[in-house]
């Protein structure tokens, strides 16, 4: 049996693991990957000490830093259940093993949203994409679509537009929500087209994508935009479905936690972009993570 | 005498998962040829053939298709033990 289990890989997890291996407490941390939504970050500006740097080198700092501490690590195993056997007992289930701790911490991060339409799933890695940054070479000349018309959905645009021949930049809303700078930026491009008031329901292909059938509000007719390519930008949701049957979560699905980390079940914490902390930063995520840590600690103290 | 095991990695400069899946194989101490797709697009359009994918990483190990870190996979045909 555990002291604690933390669940996750980013900021909030990784800060958890240090405090709890500092305090010697018997740790194990579980996570399916390292960095999360640091990851898919160009560059930071904003961490203290770290002038500049980009996601991927932060996480790499992050993940060294945490393997020079005392504990145990599991990683590219998923979550598949949680369950609360007592106050001082939760089991966890996951795609390989099962584990038991007196206490654990829920920093599962974030992951992105989903349209929730045909073919979405099957065409995951055939045309749609959730990382520009990652796979925008491979749609040299082609048609693209890019879901969402708030800052993450033009900056995709603008990672794009080198490669792409046209892009589709596709809002559900009647308008933009991009910041105005990024919006005259991408205005001023050609190749950039903006269509407002799009409802997608279906995306179509046979080994890839080749377009998607979308509604238009205004004459209420579907119409089908052939493309090749599909950037979701729709943002994201809290990561928190295998907990949801044992925990308060809020009504966008994050984890209800007091200022202590604490949750609706006493031996459960959580921390980071998972719940309902107000400012999703990875600063924010690395201090509650060490908030909740401490919080474990002092509980572990007082059932022994 | 173990055979020779060829790995290529096609990857994009800017992709997380294709530099840790190369900062995997080096700690494991294999060899790969790296292939860039950004750059190289005869070799893109040679990976979207072989893998059915349009994303980055894609690994090809003695001509077994890998996509995505899937550390599970590599694992078992590299015969790493962890």
């Amino acid at each position: 049996m555990y002291d604690l289990i933390i669940i996750g890989g980013g900021p909030a997890a990784v800060s958890a693991g240090i405090y709890a291996a500092r305090k010697k407490i018997k740790t194990l941390l579980i996570t399916k990957n390292w960095g999360g939504q640091v990851n898919y970050a160009p560059f930071i500006q904003n961490y203290p000490g770290i002038k500049e740097i980009s996601g991927m080198d932060l996480v790499n700092k992050f993940t060294e830093h945490l393997k020079e501490n005392d504990l145990e690590i599991k990683e590219n195993e998923e979550i598949k259940e949680v369950n609360v056997i007592s106050d001082s007992e939760i089991e966890i289930k996951t795609d390989k093993d099962l584990y038991k701790s007196k206490t654990i911490i829920v920093s599962s991060g974030r992951i992105p949203r989903k349209l929730g339409v045909p073919g979405e799933e099957e065409f995951i890695g055939k045309g749609i994409s959730h990382c520009a940054t990652c796979d925008a070479p491979l749609f040299q000349d082609k048609k693209i679509a890019v879901v969402g018309g708030a800052n993450a959905g033009l900056s995709t645009a603008l990672e794009l537009v080198v490669y792409a021949s046209e892009i589709y930049i596709l809002e559900v809303s009647s308008e933009l929500h991009a910041d105005e700078l990024l919006q005259e930026k991408v205005k001023e491009i050609d190749k950039i087209k903006i269509i407002t008031n799009v409802k997608i329901s279906e995306i179509k292909g046979s080994d890839f994508v080749n377009g998607l059938i979308y509604g238009n509000g205004t004459d209420g007719e579907n119409k089908e935009l052939a493309v090749e390519g599909i950037f979701l930008a729709i943002g994201s949701v809290a990561n928190s479905s295998f907990v949801k049957n044992v925990l308060e979560l809020n009504e966008q699905g994050e984890i209800k936690i007091n200022l202590c980390n604490k949750t609706s079940q006493p031996n459960i914490f959580a921390a980071g972009d998972v719940t309902d902390v107000s400012h999703k930063q990875i600063i924010i995520a690395a201090g509650e993570g060490a908030k909740a840590a401490l919080s474990a600690y002092e509980y572990i103290k007082e059932i022994k | 005498m173990a055979e020779e095991i060829k790995i290529k990695v096609f990857s994009t400069p800017t992709c997380p998962y294709c530099f840790t899946l190369k900062e995997y194989l080096k700690e494991k101490g294999f060899k790969y040829e790296e292939i860039n797709v950004a750059e190289d697009k005869v070799a893109a359009k040679e990976m979207i053939k072989k893998s059915g994918q349009m994303g980055v990483p894609v690994t090809e190990i003695n001509g077994e298709i890998i996509t995505g870190f899937d550390k599970v996979k590599i694992n078992q045909i590299l015969g790493i033990k962890e």
